[in-house]
């Protein structure tokens, strides 16, 4: 998990930058083990922040506010289970009136389909609507496209014939059926080329990710798409003539879809698992 | 300035030429030079490829050319295509609406509807009648505002 590595060097650079403040005489009077417990503490508090977990935020500020700023007289007069406690009821207080439970779009019994306006389009039941779910822009519709008109039916590399394409034609090699992206800062795009794609799997920190689903066949029995973001951005352009279904977990961020996917029943299906921190994660249609 | 229009029945399309003779490199002639060279490249067919397909686009119908995986992706508003050039070989000969917005991308300004500008990171931009977006990075930015504005006083 890149986005959890980038916490946790995040974590040891405050601990290293705490122990440094101490032997330099900025924080003498600070334990090495509060200075520990800090930088454990800043890991969980990024953590919170991916989750939109108030407990994990505001537990460990506590401790970091009154354990070290205690040092300097600010919160003197407020003990560590007093702080700890009072983080406690204001987690509870900010989790009752902002928190979010995991949801759930199209999954479990309810399985179906996005509609063009972004409602449900299955058998049963509606799911509940996610944060920022349908609010995109028209985009071009998939229903004039077929499967078969777009299915890769030859080998990567090779004609229709089973002729070598020309060297110096820039063709792609095939991904595979399992596809890893991951990206930590900075920016990155993927063109995905698979004739029976299995699962794809975005794991980005900070950066900005774009993968385009390209010269792809998605496996018959379907395909998986799992995106953990932490701050970043990630967009995925998907061809319109897949059917779409999702369970996304976000926290401060935003999930979007533009465009339509595919209503036919007979297309494969890709089930996305979105877990999205403080970041954005776009899906196109198109 | 005299013009002077030589035909010569004997030349094929491809060895027609166009000398433009002075004795500065003056504004004048500089704008004859770009004009020219727009009437060139609009004539212009990339060979792009599909799988085993090989195709030919017009400029206009390109949205924005990309590098990424080792390969040149051309995005058109509905498909991408794959071409064998190098991208700074296709920025030297396609025309001037086409403006470089990163290291690895060049977009086509005629089809941008809005650019989203973002301070900390790369700006988004829009396309006509597409989902798909492009990201111009910071360095580049600038040249393609000035660029857009360039052909909003034009128009």
């Amino acid at each position: 998990m890149k986005a959890r590595r980038i916490m946790l060097g995040i974590g040891l650079l405050a601990l290293a930058g705490g122990l440094v403040g101490r032997k330099m005489g900025i924080i003498p009077s600070i334990p090495i083990s509060t200075i520990i417990l800090g930088g454990i503490s800043v890991v969980l508090i990024m953590d919170g922040l991916r989750h939109k977990n108030f407990f994990l935020i505001l537990m460990p500020l506590a401790f970091i506010a009154q354990r070290v700023y205690s040092y300097w007289g600010v919160f003197s007069s407020i003990g560590l289970v007093e702080a700890l406690g009072i983080a406690a009821i204001a987690a509870a207080g900010l989790t009752v009136l902002f928190g979010n439970k995991k949801k759930k779009i199209m999954a479990g019994k309810n399985r179906g389909y996005i509609n063009n306006n972004g409602s449900w389009g299955g058998n049963g039941a509606p799911g509940q609507p996610g944060r920022g779910f349908g609010g995109g822009a028209g985009g071009q519709g998939g229903n004039g496209t077929t499967l078969d008109q777009n299915r890769f039916v030859q080998q990567p590399g090779f004609t229709g014939n089973g002729e070598p394409i020309p060297e110096g034609y820039g063709y792609p090699d095939d991904d595979g059926d399992n596809v890893v992206i991951d990206n930590g800062f900075g920016k990155l795009t993927r063109y995905l080329h698979s004739s029976n794609l299995k699962k794809v799997k975005i794991d980005n920190g900070f950066g900005n990710c774009i993968v385009y689903y390209d010269n792809v066949y998605v496996d018959k029995d379907g395909s998986k798409l799992e995106i953990d973001n932490g701050f970043g951005q990630v967009d995925v352009y998907i061809p319109p003539f897949y059917r779409f279904k999702m369970k996304q977990d976000n926290g401060f961020g935003s999930i979007n879809i533009f465009g339509n996917c595919s209503l036919d029943p007979d297309a494969p299906l890709i089930d996305a698992d979105i877990d999205n921190g403080m970041g954005k994660v776009n899906i196109y249609f198109g | 300035m005299k013009i002077r229009v030589e035909i010569d029945d004997r030349l094929n399309e491809d060895e027609e030429e166009v000398v433009i003779r002075c004795s500065s490199l003056s504004e004048e002639v500089m704008m004859l030079q770009k004009q020219v060279s727009e009437i060139v490249s609009s004539k212009l067919k990339l060979e792009v490829f599909k799988q085993d397909t090989v195709l030919y686009l017009k400029p206009e119908e390109i949205l924005f050319l990309e590098t990424a995986d080792n390969f040149l992706a051309v995005h058109t508003a509905k498909d991408i295509f794959s071409a064998k050039q190098r991208l700074y070989e296709l920025e030297e000969i396609l025309p001037s609406a086409f403006v470089r917005i990163s290291k690895s991308a060049i977009v086509n300004i005629t089809k941008i509807r809005s650019v989203k500008r973002n301070i900390t990171g790369p700006s988004e931009i829009e396309f006509e009648g597409t989902i798909k977006r492009a990201y111009a990075s910071r360095n580049y930015l600038k040249q393609l505002m000035n660029r857009l504005e360039e052909k909003r006083l034009n128009k």
